[in-house]
């Protein structure tokens, strides 16, 4: 995925801060943000993936309007590719070799709502900018590393027999609902969901092998009257089971909803990018107009882009 | 001086090539034998000496049959004429040898004939290293039989040694014998 400079995207997420045990007390969202700022001021916050080839780093970390936690979290891996420029009038192709100690980098803003969305449950609206590396799952297992070590030892309740415990808490990211496949299911049904997967067969030793094309095929019906955000709920849970169990190495997967017209709309979601689910399940929202234009890494939060990524947050009257 | 040794053991890197069915035909198969024969032995009213001096036996009068089958059949491919043993073996990742060329670890290819000259010249040398070790059993299995009422670990040890080398020899034997009655004579 190729970013631009000039506009970007966003998923519209919600996130809930967890309290463990669940009898402990709600985190306050303005309160972890002061214990994740301390982390990121003495640079202890990051995290190595995939065997150290993947650097996730809180590089910068600010509260907008007093009200709304803004977070520029990197991404460096070191298994991308170098990047390569061309001049358009000799056609000349510039390499950047990267260093053995460099990876290809990105960063993306992130802002939390400190407000709860509902009163007395901790449950936040986030918005977070869409690059290479941050999807919703890959940022929740990312700040939950950080949250953890960010409040270890340092928060103490009494449970319900008056004894003093530790507690912390962890994050959990979903999100709202695409629009197309909610206005889909509005009064239509999900008729089926082929996953095709395609794999080299061989028949025995010293035969020639073939590219043989594997579908698995799960079909639901929505009843009438579910809602459907919930409906988009359940499908989204299914197929993640449907991906997590037996063979998932598929890379087309191809969504049929019939209308209530009987028209039959088809979807083929792009599974070779990471996180296909989250990318055709979840909300996104364009943001444009940078001065000046985003490169693909930062190393602090721009505050137009945070800006434009508020107006994104749901309006406060949609709140239950 | 060692190179010189080595080299005369050069049809053993049939079990170098990789990207075949190596595990299946070259333990998993023979382990199977290898635990059938056991069996056998444990539910026949013969004693562990007995099965194992029968199996050397009858172990040493097919190899006598079966090194020559495999010397003249490696001589035949060696010299058979046809494109089909040219070609190089089907696969994905292509079945491939790696040895050392001037200093230098490349994998080499292997062409239908190659594999199997490999594969003939590794059986007729294990067809030969396991004749031997029957003579060799024969003369020296009474210096070593157990004492009696002990646990005949040596026997049960050479009867599951020379149950695994006849099981991959078999196995072996059954390719190649694919090879001479059927891939040679059809195109990819």
């Amino acid at each position: 995925m190729k970013l631009k400079g000039n506009y970007r995207f966003a998923f519209i997420l919600q996130t809930y801060l967890k309290p463990m045990p669940s009898d402990a007390p709600y985190l306050d969202v303005k309160m972890l943000g002061q214990e994740l700022s301390t982390r990121v001021q003495a640079g202890l916050s990051h995290k190595l993936y995939d065997k150290g080839t993947v650097l996730y780093r809180i590089r910068d970390i600010k509260t907008y309007q007093d009200r709304y936690l803004g977070m520029l979290i990197s991404c460096g891996d070191k298994n991308s590719s170098d990047p390569c420029f061309e001049n358009f009038e000799s056609g000349a192709i510039e390499p950047i070799k990267k260093k053995d100690n460099q990876g290809g980098s990105h960063a993306g803003h992130i802002v939390i709502d400190t407000q709860p969305k509902v009163a007395d449950k901790p449950i936040y609206d986030m918005v977070l900018e869409k690059v290479p590396g941050l999807y919703p799952s890959k940022v929740q297992m990312f700040l939950r590393h950080e949250i953890k070590a960010a409040l270890e030892k340092k928060l103490i309740y009494e449970d319900v027999s008056g004894k003093k415990k530790e507690f912390t808490t962890t994050i959990e990211i979903d999100g709202n609902s695409s629009h197309t496949i909610r206005e889909a299911l509005q009064d239509g049904q999900l008729k089926y969901v082929s996953l095709v997967g395609h794999k080299v067969k061989q028949d025995g030793h010293d035969e020639v092998s073939h590219v043989a094309e594997e579908i698995q095929q799960i079909g639901m019906k929505m009843l009438p009257g579910i809602k459907s955000d919930k409906a988009v709920s359940f499908v989204e849970k299914q197929l993640q089971k449907l991906q997590s169990i037996g063979n998932n190495d598929f890379d087309t997967m191809i969504l049929r909803i019939e209308t209530s017209q009987g028209v039959t709309k088809q979807a083929t979601i792009d599974s070779e990018t990471q996180n296909a689910l989250e990318q055709a399940f979840y909300h996104q929202e364009q943001i444009k107009d940078f001065d000046p234009p985003l490169s693909d890494s930062i190393e602090k939060l721009r505050d137009d882009v945070i800006m434009k990524m508020i107006a994104l947050m749901p309006e406060d009257d949609d709140a239950e | 001086m060692l190179s010189d040794i080595l080299q005369l053991l050069k049809p053993l890197q049939y079990l170098c090539v990789t990207n075949t069915r190596r595990g299946l035909y070259q333990v998993f198969l023979p382990a199977i034998i290898t635990a059938i024969t056991i069996l056998l032995v444990i539910i026949s009213d013969k004693t562990v000496s007995d099965a194992l001096k029968a199996i050397f036996e009858k172990a040493s009068t097919i190899l006598v049959l079966m090194i020559p089958f495999n010397i003249t059949a490696l001589a035949a491919i060696a010299t058979f004429q046809s494109p089909n043993l040219d070609s190089p073996l089907s696969g994905n990742p292509v079945p491939s040898l790696r040895r050392k060329v001037r200093g230098v670890y490349a994998d080499e290819i292997l062409t239908r004939r190659r594999y199997l000259c490999l594969l003939f010249g590794y059986m007729s040398v294990l067809g030969i290293i396991m004749f031997l070790l029957c003579i060799a059993a024969a003369v020296v299995g009474g210096m070593l039989a157990h004492s009696p009422g002990g646990t005949p670990y040596f026997e049960w040890l050479m009867i599951a040694i020379i149950s695994f080398l006849s099981g991959n020899y078999l196995t072996n034997t059954l390719l190649g014998l694919f090879y001479l009655s059927d891939r040679i004579h059809r195109n990819d």
